[in-house]
């Protein structure tokens, strides 16, 4: 019987955990639809984890790393409470402070004083701790002058900083991290590392889920890799971190499933990455930050000429443009990669997918392609701008005095 | 020590109350804000809406068509009616779709589910209240032997209250896994509200003889004749409803109110995967 039971402050402890989720296979959301056909939607068990085994120590900093679905999120939502486990027991201690996603916990039409008294009430504080500690909650996000206005029209940064404001402010045992920290100007992120490690240093546990092995290197003790859901190696996060770029590489020669290491024919796309300008791995970049894409790719007998071909389509499948590299050559039996580099992320705040195509160099024939091979956020600095793409270029102004050659 | 989830109760529970009590101020305080002071005249505009309606019925039934001659205080009449229903019919609605949009708050952080659509209809019992403070005094003033029975309204009002909370925690839920079922309620609240005694008695009818089970069904069937019936009892009539209305009222809404809380608690934990 699944259930959650006691820990002391700061403890995580989860003993077989198991989390099934039970996919719609046809999308029936009207009831109309349901009498009228007289039947259930079909449905399928999927499991997003499986028999995991946790044990974190107040004041540790511990990380899961593991590739796309593997169920970080998944570990993550139920250490939130978010979703009950299926199996197993899980015990959290105290308070659980959690950053998962942009504005956890916000509500858009709220102003982002009213957020934090709701936050603070999620996290079940009284009125008169937040009325005490609300100016220094402002003050760290430096959004006083937009204190009174709905959140929705903030830009993804200030929603950033002010989630993570709150949840540093409230005092809480277990500090749930993912990458949003990513997001934000360098110098805040430097702040937010600052609060972290006094949070830390005070005995406070951190839980952190990252795409980026290295950040996970960087601030974890311990950590877990996960696989489709199972635990695949715990202990220390360094030797996790290995074991996870090793099954990276090895994914590559065996014929491994999913989306890390793609089976396809002789020559195939292996992996599609963003890299940020550091050289971290990442799927969420700011506006305008430099960045590259990475493909991998793999040809068991060589090519000699092909085609790469990167598409961008934003999230509802529109496509915003792409990218075409001539006379790519590939070694017979090697991982291969190639980069597209931008200056600045052309794109504005939003979701967008990357697609890939490897064709042959007349383009007659396709070899692999991979759709939706990368799933990029993007999130904007400043409020108010539309539309999908970074225009740039530079403005002239009229002089204003008549001087203008107009 | 404290844990972030409440067990899964087999019995609805009210335990969280102390926890989140603040957080069901702040979504209550937060939902009257909305409700109210979006507009101009705020508060006024749910007041002016049913006192315009009772004077279109007024004159309509009561000057041009004159059916309503063994009706006293026909506007007082209707206006009692108007306030159960217009908090009945708000309360459900808003609490229905809260869930889904709130979506946002429910998919990223936990906390008892059940406080949404609660915070959506203890916001609207305003409404009622400020009908109340509205009806009773004029009430007293046509007919000072109201005295007697209004204090009677409290209860029932009560009752009332478990009743809607208990449908709007149902209906919710539904919309979460049907989404139209939020359109088919709002389709289904007019031919609801014509089925429901707002506009004429029950018993006034020359059928009510000769079709007693008809008049039964309407009566017990629709969970919201009672409380338009008894308040209007209490408020206007200065009587004290018969023993099976009473208890119908009584016993009814908190039992509506219990399973539209055992609702929400069974399905707790599928209410966020769905969103």
């Amino acid at each position: 019987m699944a259930q959650r039971a006691a820990a002391a402050a700061g403890e995580v402890h989860a003993r077989g955990l198991g989390r099934v989720f039970t996919i719609r296979l046809s999308p029936n959301r009207s009831l109309k639809a349901a009498l009228l056909r007289r039947e259930l939607p079909r449905t399928r068990e999927l499991w997003a984890l499986r028999d995991v085994d946790l044990d974190v120590a107040p004041g540790e900093a511990f990380g899961i790393v593991g590739p796309n679905g593997s169920g970080k999120s998944t570990l993550l939502k139920l250490i939130a409470g978010i979703f009950a486990p299926s199996t197993g027991t899980l015990s959290v201690g105290g308070r659980v402070g959690s950053l998962i996603e942009i504005g956890a916990g916000f509500h858009p039409e709220f102003t982002g004083v009213e957020n934090v008294y709701l936050n603070a009430a999620i996290y079940g504080l009284k009125r008169d701790y937040v009325d005490r500690h609300l100016e220094e909650i402002i003050a760290f996000a430096e959004l006083e002058s937009f204190a009174d206005v709905p959140v929705r029209t903030y830009s993804s940064g200030m929603y950033m900083r002010l989630g993570f404001s709150v949840a540093m402010h409230v005092q809480p045992d277990v500090l749930l991290l993912d990458e949003v920290l990513a997001v934000g100007d360098e110098a805040f992120q430097q702040k937010c590392f600052g609060k972290i490690a006094d949070f830390k240093r005070e005995g406070g546990t951190i839980v952190f889920v990252s795409h980026d092995p290295g950040a996970v290197e960087r601030l974890c003790d311990q950590a877990v890799l996960l696989d489709h859901g199972r635990s695949i190696e715990r202990g220390p996060a360094g030797d996790v971190v290995r074991a996870y770029h090793q099954r990276l590489v090895h994914s590559s020669h065996e014929s491994a499933d999913g989306r890390e290491g793609r089976v396809g024919g002789p020559c195939r796309v292996h992996e599609v990455r963003a890299v940020a300008g550091d050289g971290s791995v990442r799927e969420r970049f700011t506006e305008g930050e430099p960045m590259a894409l990475e493909v991998w790719l793999y040809a068991e007998d060589g090519l000699d000429e092909g085609r790469v071909t990167l598409g961008l389509r934003d999230s509802g499948g529109q496509a915003l443009g792409s990218q075409t590299a001539e006379s790519v050559r590939l070694a017979p039996g090697k991982l291969e990669r190639l980069r597209l580099h931008f200056p600045g992320l052309p794109l504005r705040e939003g979701r967008f997918y990357v697609d890939v195509a490897l064709e042959t160099a007349d383009g007659d024939a396709l070899l692999d392609h991979d759709d939706r091979a990368l799933e990029l956020s993007v999130f904007g600095q400043e409020p108010g701008g539309g539309g999908a793409i970074r225009l740039g270029g530079t403005w002239e102004l009229p002089t204003g005095d008549g001087t203008g050659d107009g | 020590m404290a844990v972030n989830t409440a067990p899964r109760a087999v019995l609805p529970t009210l335990g969280w109350l102390p926890r989140y009590g603040e957080l069901l101020r702040t979504l209550v305080r937060r939902e009257l804000r909305a409700r109210f002071k979006g507009s101009a005249l705020g508060l006024f505009w749910s007041l002016i809406y049913p006192l315009a309606m009772m004077g279109v019925y007024t004159l309509v039934f009561s000057v041009l068509w004159k059916v309503t001659g063994n009706i006293p205080h026909y506007p007082l009449f209707v206006l009692s009616g108007l306030a159960v229903w217009g908090f009945f019919q708000a309360g459900i609605q808003l609490g229905t779709t809260s869930l889904v949009s709130n979506g946002d708050l429910i998919t990223k952080v936990w906390f008892p589910r059940e406080l949404v659509p609660a915070s959506a209809v203890i916001a609207q019992t305003v409404t009622i209240f400020v009908m109340l403070a509205i009806l009773i005094p004029t009430c007293l003033i046509v007919e000072p032997e109201n005295a007697r029975t209004v204090v009677l309204v409290v209860p029932i009002v009560a009752g009332l209250i478990c009743l809607v909370l208990g449908l709007a925690w149902l209906f919710s839920v539904a919309n979460v896994f049907y989404r139209d079922v939020e359109h088919l309620l709002a389709v289904g609240f007019l031919p609801w509200f014509f089925l429901t005694p707002v506009l004429y008695g029950l018993d006034q009818f020359s059928a009510a003889s000769s079709h007693r089970w008809l008049i039964l069904l309407m009566r017990y069937g629709n969970p919201v004749t009672p409380y338009v019936e008894s308040v209007r009892a209490v408020v206007l009539q200065h009587v004290v409803p018969g023993a099976p209305l009473l208890l119908y009222v009584f016993l009814v809404g908190p039992l509506v109110g219990l399973l539209g809380l055992w609702t929400m608690q069974r399905f707790q934990d599928r209410i966020a995967i769905e969103l």
